[in-house]
């Protein structure tokens, strides 16, 4: 659980261990204590120095929260997908029916009530939507017992999967459905007998439609036209714009967290200073974590600098240890963890308020720490570690996603005891002259052979390894995502292009007859599609941020970073992804938009 | 008068359920420039179908029709889309022009497609708006095709039909979606136009507006069965004559 590996071994196997070698060094015992009354438990436990952690209940559901980050993702993207699907219906139930107006119109004229001719659409969509409901609850089966193996990897779950409850589930769905078309068929009451015999056109709602004039622009007339066409009848194309908007930002969140999570960046939201390499040492927990563990740690790092500084890098090497204190505000008080740098300063952190603690009566903290405490910057607070009590003054705030940003940040030399210390982090190196990244991966090869028997890797994938090979994860998830939007995006997107082709069916003719050529009456229709997918992008590429944060911001709160800067695979996110859907989208209009060339110029006496 | 459009043995024929309809058999007539032609016919005759088949809009099935000296039946479909925005000029009953954009715009978007018209934009733009003033409807210019009426409208068409300067129009029932002042009106302008130079060729079921061209085409069944030419006739008798001669074709 939480993150550490474990084996499961049988109790004769356990005897052999035993036998083998004391255990006690490595025993911990995990007690759960059942009562809700918290607060009387943690001061309880405060005052108990042999407790290297506790969690309470909603802390511990936390500690999946990497899962939970993947899960936040699957579940914006699923609203996101459930809000599209909406989307298309409603634009689907419209555009039969503006098709069907000569239809509606003579069952009008001939006495058939509105109520009657909805129902008569109500009626097929139950049936689709039943269909559908069937077949999906058929696939779910499947698909639900392989998302539950994935999950299952972590958490010991029973087996709920119930037929009863999904019955259930696909009916509710199913009447949504049905609800929301019989709410869609409303427009059946707009359309009169008159619509069925003036072919649509009553003449008493005619809106002004030209909003530009082509005049004597320097323009070609099928890319004027195009755009005269959107800004003409804004509403025909906003549907379009909003699905490719959704689609493209929710792809653009996926990417932009998934590049997040594997950049050195990150070193920072898990409380660890930049850095450009770190080397992971093996067994390091059995070597520092004694009585002169300080003194080992230093001349580690003392030989690592100088093993670089022979190679002529010129370079800082820095570690972070962790241990458990008490900090106590008035009556308040707290555990939590301590994190101290070795060889360095609290300067190269980030902080969200304040200034870096420069002294041993300084401390920074996490706003949740603080906020727990009801303390702010200025004030003062007594810190108590393994070594003794100190009157610290608080001088920094800052975010941290490490033990769900429940943790201070203390002045290097605080901690003597090594021996108990909660944990420490690995091996951080910073090189001076500033490599660049091809020079890092150099260098980090070199070092390799330097140490065989540790990992050394860059920062990137440093993060990704503190954090669980979630940004691994991620790009699955986006890798998933990417068709997945394409397919909504061209389906969409032909759908339009069909109901454009339908309506414009005498345009086209005429535009045919008067010498428009097939290609160009093509681009006009793919230019419409294609500026507004731009937009799309366009809007999308504008609030990648705010709308990440807005997306997943919660998540990233929860676990401890409330200010969060994506980082941004400029490439990737806004070139290569917008490029690959907006490609396909496009082609996909123009396969479409091949069908004008069935339209005869000499159907222009008889188009409706 | 030189031809401008020769029709030698065109033949059209339509399958439909594997059922073959030969709408035009074996069709023979010509244009010379400046005239000013009808089609008439009773309805299912093959009037439109002569009139979209020699002016490219559709494909003959077989025979030959020369364009200016072109053989339109050797044409590509992209050859045949050029020949029609620069040489040709049409009219059509529905007055069909895009809805999102002005009048004038609708007007000269033909002039702005073709390369041929070798016009500034600005000179294109010009021109439109004097063709408007021609036809005595530059007041609804900037006006959206949804706000004028049909007379107004087929007029704006004829502007169209004539942005780039064509060598001959093509127009199908042009004053079969009007009221007689509109038709009238309509009409004059055709025949204005054709005096200026403009050949014309044109399909209608009225007898008054078939009376304002110089010759007429009766087909039935696909068939020229006959011609009546009125150049020359006195402008006040020409209507009853025709009449009387279409009675004898069994109109």
């Amino acid at each position: 659980m939480m993150g550490n590996a474990r084996f499961l071994i049988s109790e004769n196997d356990y005897k052999a261990f035993e036998k083998a070698e004391p255990l006690e060094p490595y025993l911990f015992y995990l007690s759960f204590i059942d009562t809700d009354d918290i607060p009387t438990l943690e001061k309880a436990l405060n005052d108990c120095d042999a407790i290297a952690f506790s969690l309470d209940r909603s802390t511990l559901q936390f500690t999946y929260i990497l899962e939970m980050v993947i899960a936040g993702i699957l579940l914006v993207v699923s609203i996101a997908l459930i809000i599209i699907a909406v989307v298309i219906l409603r634009f689907t139930i419209s555009f039969t029916l503006s098709e069907e107006y000569r239809q509606i119109g003579i069952m009008k004229a001939i006495g058939i009530p509105n109520r009657k001719i909805r129902s008569l659409y109500l009626v097929k969509y139950l049936a689709i939507s039943v269909l559908g409901a069937i077949i999906g609850l058929t696939l779910s089966f499947p698909f639900g017992s392989t998302l539950l193996k994935m999950v299952s990897q972590n958490i010991v779950m029973e087996n709920s999967n119930s037929l009863l409850l999904g019955v259930l589930c696909a009916a509710a769905v199913v009447c949504t459905i049905v609800l929301f078309c019989y709410l869609s068929t409303r427009k059946v009451k707009k359309f009169t007998p008159v619509d069925a015999v003036r072919s649509g056109t009553t003449g008493e709602r005619y809106k002004k439609k030209g909003v530009i004039k082509l005049g004597k622009k320097p323009v070609r007339p099928v890319f004027f036209m195009a755009v005269n066409d959107i800004l003409s009848s804004p509403k025909r194309f906003l549907i379009m714009l909003f699905t490719f908007f959704v689609g493209i930002s929710m792809l653009m969140v996926g990417l932009n967290i998934s590049s997040t999570m594997t950049s050195g960046k990150m070193l920072g939201w898990i409380n660890m200073a930049q850095c450009d390499a770190a080397l992971v040492e093996s067994g390091s927990i059995e070597k520092y974590m004694v009585a002169d563990g300080r003194e080992k740690l230093n001349q580690k790092i003392s030989e690592i600098e100088s093993d670089l500084s022979e190679k002529g890098w010129e370079a800082d090497c820095f570690v972070e240890v962790i241990t458990t204190v008490i900090v106590t505000k008035g009556d308040t008080k707290l555990k939590t963890n301590g994190v101290e740098g070795i060889n360095m300063t609290p300067d190269e952190y980030m902080y969200l308020e304040g200034t870096a603690p420069q002294n041993k009566n300084e401390i920074a903290m996490s706003y949740i720490v603080a906020d727990k405490l009801g303390a702010q910057i200025g004030d003062t607070v007594t810190v108590k570690t393994p070594d003794g009590e100190t009157e610290c003054m608080i001088t920094a705030v800052y975010q941290t996603m490490m033990s769900l940003g429940n943790n201070i940040r203390m002045y290097p030399g605080q901690t003597y005891s090594f021996q108990n210390l909660v944990g420490l982090n690995d091996l951080q190196i910073r090189f001076n002259d500033d490599p660049s990244t091809g020079e890092i991966e150099k260098r980090i090869e070199a070092i390799k052979e330097m140490y065989p028997d540790d990992k050394v890797m860059n920062a990137g994938d440093y993060v990704d390894y503190c954090v669980g090979g979630v940004g691994g994860m991620m790009d699955g998830v986006t890798g998933l995502l990417l068709p997945v939007i394409i397919l909504i995006d061209i389906l969409v997107a032909v759908l339009m292009e069909k109901s454009f082709l339908t309506k414009e069916r005498g345009e086209i003719a005429m535009l045919k007859a008067i010498g428009f050529k097939n290609r160009s009456i093509i681009l006009w229709q793919i230019l419409r599609i294609a500026i507004v997918m731009i937009a799309a992008v366009l809007f999308s590429v504008a609030l990648a941020d705010p709308i990440g944060k807005l997306t997943t911001g919660g998540i990233f709160q929860m676990m401890g970073a409330k200010n969060i800067i994506f980082d941004m695979d400029v490439l990737k996110t806004f070139v290569i992804y917008p490029a690959v859907i907006l490609a396909a989208t496009v082609f996909s209009v123009f396969l479409t938009a091949l069908l004008i060339r069935k339209v005869n110029s000499n159907e222009i006496n008889s188009v409706e | 008068m030189a031809i401008i459009l020769e029709v030698t043995d065109l033949c059209k024929t339509y399958i439909t359920n594997k059922r073959q309809n030969n709408v035009l058999r074996n069709v023979n007539f010509s244009v010379d420039e400046g005239e000013m032609v009808a089609v008439m016919g009773p309805s299912g005759s093959g009037k439109s179908t002569l009139l979209y088949t020699v002016s490219g809009m559709d494909r003959m099935t077989a025979g030959k029709v020369l364009f200016n000296g072109k053989d339109i039946s050797k044409l590509k479909p992209n050859e045949l889309a050029a020949l029609r925005l620069d040489e040709m000029g049409f009219i059509f009953q529905q007055m069909y022009m895009l809805k999102n954009l002005s009048v004038l715009d609708n007007i000269i978007l033909p002039a702005r497609q073709s390369k041929a018209n070798t016009l500034s934009a600005k000179e294109k733009l010009e021109r439109g708006k004097e063709l408007m003033r021609r036809l005595g409807i530059i007041e609804i210019a900037d006006n959206d095709i949804n706000e004028v009426s049909g007379g107004q409208l087929q007029r704006a068409c004829i502007c169209r039909s004539m942005i780039n300067a064509p060598k001959m129009i093509f127009a199908d029932e042009p004053t079969g979606a009007l009221n007689r002042q509109s038709s009238n009106e309509v009409m004059e302008e055709l025949c204005k136009i054709n005096a200026d130079g403009t050949t014309i060729m044109l399909v209608t079921h009225d007898a008054k507006v078939a009376a304002k061209c110089s010759r007429v085409l009766y087909i039935v069944d696909g068939n020229i069965q006959g011609e009546y030419n009125l150049s020359g006739k006195d402008e006040r008798t020409r209507e009853r004559a025709l009449n009387n001669w279409l009675m004898e074709q069994g109109w």
